[in-house]
């Protein structure tokens, strides 16, 4: 049924592209992209790690079965179609006439290897494993029609089909993050072949020239990893590579003057928010102004969350600490995607209101708190807390700063030792849904709900709601059902206080142009030369 | 010199030992993996299941138990992050710091003692002073500041070298090395002056202070009164006593090179093991940071025992013994 070519008439094809490349090459200079990345992946494999760092190379080499958008939507990839037969079957159309890397056609035998591959990747720390937990088998219609069964019916299924990376059928089942590290079966269907990885200094690539979509303009391009912001900056200025990543603030306004650059800006999918502890009766770091213990921990009411979050400047937080690299929040998600409420606007500051709110809360003199926050994981992260602190500071509360290392603080927070804090929560996934229910559904260890609510803020209005979201078929219904969700949570009770949305920045060489993202990926294929 | 090698060797297993221990406390006590590793919006179940795959549910001493059966074996564990063996990630690093590290201790040493021997014998000139001045400024000077200056003037005005990478590698037996490409020595130049800065000016002034020192005694100043020539004094009779402390500092200072050559490593985004343990520290990557420093602190016992027996060559008088 499949239609592989065989092997001495590809090796008679390779040798024919080779001998036009070779002849190509000589008659012209290669064009080579150089990118200069902030981070590296953790492995090759792209079904091993959900982070960031490791999908964007994934997304080079590789594709997903659905599509995101650059505002994180699901859109027509290796799935030209996802429709719903009915709430437990699910029927996916696939692109016909798309080519592995190696030459080999692209059918339903990849996706449902691919899908079948994930549970068996047991070593991961953040595995792809919840993205295929809705389903429980595939089926091949025919070579271009899958059908999926679900265990109960996922509205979610898209989004978790757009971090589904294909594999081609032919890897063996017993293939390890090792072999794919060294190259081996890193075969995919996306606009770029696999050349070499050295890790800490480059990944290599060449335009597929079989590829289905959009052809890249480059001929090969080298991801560098420059992890110290200083040197990727000195290694654009200095011409080694033709772009960079995630410029910091401090050099924006120094780059942007440069005629020789261009400087691209995007509010990224990163909300930063203050976390509170919203739940016990006693917090560890809020006392009386003269050190004794209060007999009720005011966070938890809500007038003292009103007034601690008119109490900020986000204005002038994201103008100022920021350098103009982020936009002011009010809720979870930024618009554009699912689950924003366009009534929900960012708190505006006031801090006389504030003291008012306070004083009616039963704190006219206010009190004394620790305010803590991350120093090494956001942009900027222990100067937004201290300016934080001065803000509180400003109403009357007696304000001490703490910035400890993320992996000492992470573990505290999650601990709940702390009462107030800075954090910062990704939505990769285009709507409100994954960052609500874990940042602020009731805490619960068997259903996974609540799994980052270190504030421990529970409503069991807002629960309901976020059940039902997740139960609604109705993509329209489930954004309103989203968008209610946090009308409650965060209008109504601020069980969080949003900051900002982060923004990613990327400079370029003049005449290099990106496309730029809301995941904060760098795609080279979305980078084209200005004609 | 059999029996105190063999000694020394027995004493280092010891030394292994509560080096192991001490560092696995302090990686335990730096804070939970889980929270760094795992995708922030994890399930419980899902971290559950992490959580146990790794073996963090065990109490302490079991899983330092398990650590030490396995490292009997050779094994070291496995990263958490990348899902590869601790010591074959370290290993894929250790050609590229190497490198770094024996190109600026050459530098050290073929600049360093003469220079050192030059102002030392012509305390007052002016070229000795300028000598000195110079060795001071590559002592004060903060390693990262004087990378991004050097950046900056070369790469980014003038153009000359490159701002960062390694460059174009050749294999030797397997193992790829900058040094042979013209490319790679230029990629070279810069990294390796900021590694060798510091040690170059210790080594400066620890050459001329010694020298100082030896060209007041009497030996020499009787080879002087015997008519030898100017040549054998220095060779001989001066360089050879000034070398014991320089030797001493150099074997320690090559190994703090390699062991930390971090801040050079990721101002110059060089490939080598600096960079791996930062970024394993700031995921705690247990496993990798445990085998790195075992690794270390072998380095440094090799170290040590190295500069015992150039010692006992350099000076008969020495004889290998441990001081009690």
């Amino acid at each position: 049924m499949r239609n592989r070519s065989s092997s001495p008439l590809a090796l008679a094809r390779l040798l024919a592209v080779a001998a036009i490349l070779a002849l190509s090459s000589s008659a012209w200079a290669q064009t080579t992209l150089k990118v200069g990345l902030a981070t590296e992946p953790a492995s090759l494999d792209p079904q091993f790690s959900t982070t960031g760092a490791t999908q964007q190379a994934s997304q080079q080499i590789f594709e997903t079965i659905v599509g995101r958008d650059r505002f994180l939507q699901p859109a027509p990839a290796l799935a030209l179609s996802w429709t719903m037969v009915d709430p437990l079957t699910w029927e996916l159309k696939l692109r016909p006439n798309v080519k592995f890397h190696d030459g080999s056609d692209f059918s339903a035998a990849d996706v449902i290897f691919s899908i079948k591959r994930i549970p068996g990747l047991a070593d991961s720390p953040s595995s792809y494993k919840r993205n295929v937990a809705a389903i429980k088998d595939c089926v091949e219609l025919d070579p271009l029609t899958v059908r999926i069964l679900l265990k109960s019916p996922s509205p979610q299924l898209a989004l978790d089909l757009s971090f589904i990376y294909v594999v081609s059928d032919k890897t063996p089942s017993d293939a390890t993050t090792d072999d794919f590290n060294k190259g081996k079966y890193v075969v995919g269907t996306g606009p770029f072949k696999f050349v070499e990885w050295v890790r800490g200094d480059r990944l290599v690539v060449e335009r597929f020239a079989a590829y289905w979509g959009r052809k890249s303009s480059f001929d090969r391009v080298i991801f560098r990893p420059i992890t110290s912001d200083p040197s990727r900056v000195a290694a654009l200025l200095a011409g080694d590579v033709d772009m960079i990543d995630q410029v910091s603030p401090v050099d924006q306004e120094r780059l942007r003057k440069d005629t020789r650059l261009s400087v691209l800006s995007m509010p990224a999918a990163t909300m930063m928010y203050i976390h509170m502890d919203t739940n016990r009766d006693l917090t560890p770091f809020v006392k009386a102004k003269d050190g004794s213990a209060l007999d009720k921990n005011p966070l938890k009411d809500p007038r003292v969350r009103e007034a601690l979050s008119i109490a900020i400047n986000r204005a002038a937080l994201c103008d100022r600490i920021l350098g103009g690299a982020a936009v002011p929040a009010g809720q979870f998600v930024p618009e554009g995607m699912v689950g924003y409420a366009p009534d929900l606007k960012p708190d505006s500051y006031d801090a006389e209101r504030a003291k008012k709110l306070l004083a009616d809360a039963g704190y006219p003199n206010g009190f004394a708190m620790t305010i803590h926050g991350p120093n090494d994981r956001y942009l900027n992260d222990e100067q937004v807390t201290q300016t934080i602190g001065q803000f509180f500071a400003r109403i009357g509360i007696e304000i001490k700063v703490q910035a400890l290392p993320y992996s000492v603080f992470s573990t505290a927070a999650t601990n709940l030792e702390y009462s107030i804090f800075l954090m910062g929560f990704g939505n990769t996934t285009g709507d409100s849904a994954r960052g609500m229910t874990a940042v602020l559904a009731t805490f619960d260890k068997a259903t996974g709900n609540g799994a980052n609510n270190r504030g421990r803020y529970s409503n069991a209005e807002f629960d309901r709601l976020i059940k039902e979201s997740s139960l609604a078929t109705d993509a329209k219904k489930r954004d309103l059902f989203l968008q209610d969700a946090a009308r409650v949570a965060i209008g109504k009770d601020r069980g969080i206080i949003p900051l900002y949305y982060q923004t990613t920045t990327w400079a370029l060489r003049k005449g290099f142009v990106y496309e730029t993202r809301m995941d904060e990926y760098t795609l080279a294929n979305y980078v084209t030369v200005a004609k | 010199m059999a029996v105190f090698i063999l000694r020394r060797l027995s004493q280092s297993v010891v030394l292994v030992l509560v080096m192991s221990m001490l560092v696995f406390l302090g990686v335990f006590a730096i804070g939970d993996p889980i929270n760094t590793l795992v995708a922030p919006d994890a399930t419980e179940e899902e971290r559950q299941a992490i959580v146990v795959h790794f073996g963090l549910d065990k109490p302490l001493y079991e899983q330092y138990g398990r650590f030490l059966g396995n490292a009997l074996r050779g094994d070291l564990g496995r990263s958490f992050k990348f899902n590869e063996p601790a010591l074959a990630l370290i290993a894929q690093r250790v050609p590229a710091t190497l490198e770094l590290a024996f190109a600026s201790l050459l530098l050290t040493v073929v600049l360093g003692i003469p220079l050192g021997l030059y102002a030392g014998f012509r305390p007052n000139a002016r070229s000795s002073r300028l000598i000195m001045g110079v060795s001071a400024f590559g002592f004060s000077v903060p390693a990262f500041w004087l990378g991004l200056m050097m950046v900056m003037l070369f790469s980014v005005f003038l153009g000359w070298l490159p701002a960062s990478g390694r460059g174009t590698t050749v294999a030797i037996l397997g193992i790829p090395v900058s040094f042979l490409t013209w490319d790679g020595l230029k990629h070279m130049i810069l990294p390796v002056i900021n590694l060798a800065a510091f040690k170059l000016s210790l080594i400066i002034r620890l050459t001329r202070a010694g020298t100082q020192e030896v060209v007041m005694s009497d030996y020499v100043k009787y080879a002087k009164a015997k008519g030898l020539r100017n040549g054998r004094i220095v060779l001989v009779h001066v360089l050879k006593n000034t070398l014991i402390p320089i030797t001493t500092v150099l074997g320690l200072e090559f190994g703090r090179t390699i062991a930390f050559a971090v801040v050079t490593e990721t101002i110059f985004a060089w490939p080598g093991m600096g960079k791996l343990i930062i970024d394993s520290i700031s995921v705690l990557d247990r496993p990798v940071i445990v085998a790195y420093l075992m690794l270390i602190v072998v380095m440094f016992i090799v170290i040590n025992l190295v500069v015992d027996i150039i010692y006992s060559t350099l000076d008969p008088r020495m004889r290998l013994e441990d001081q009690r």
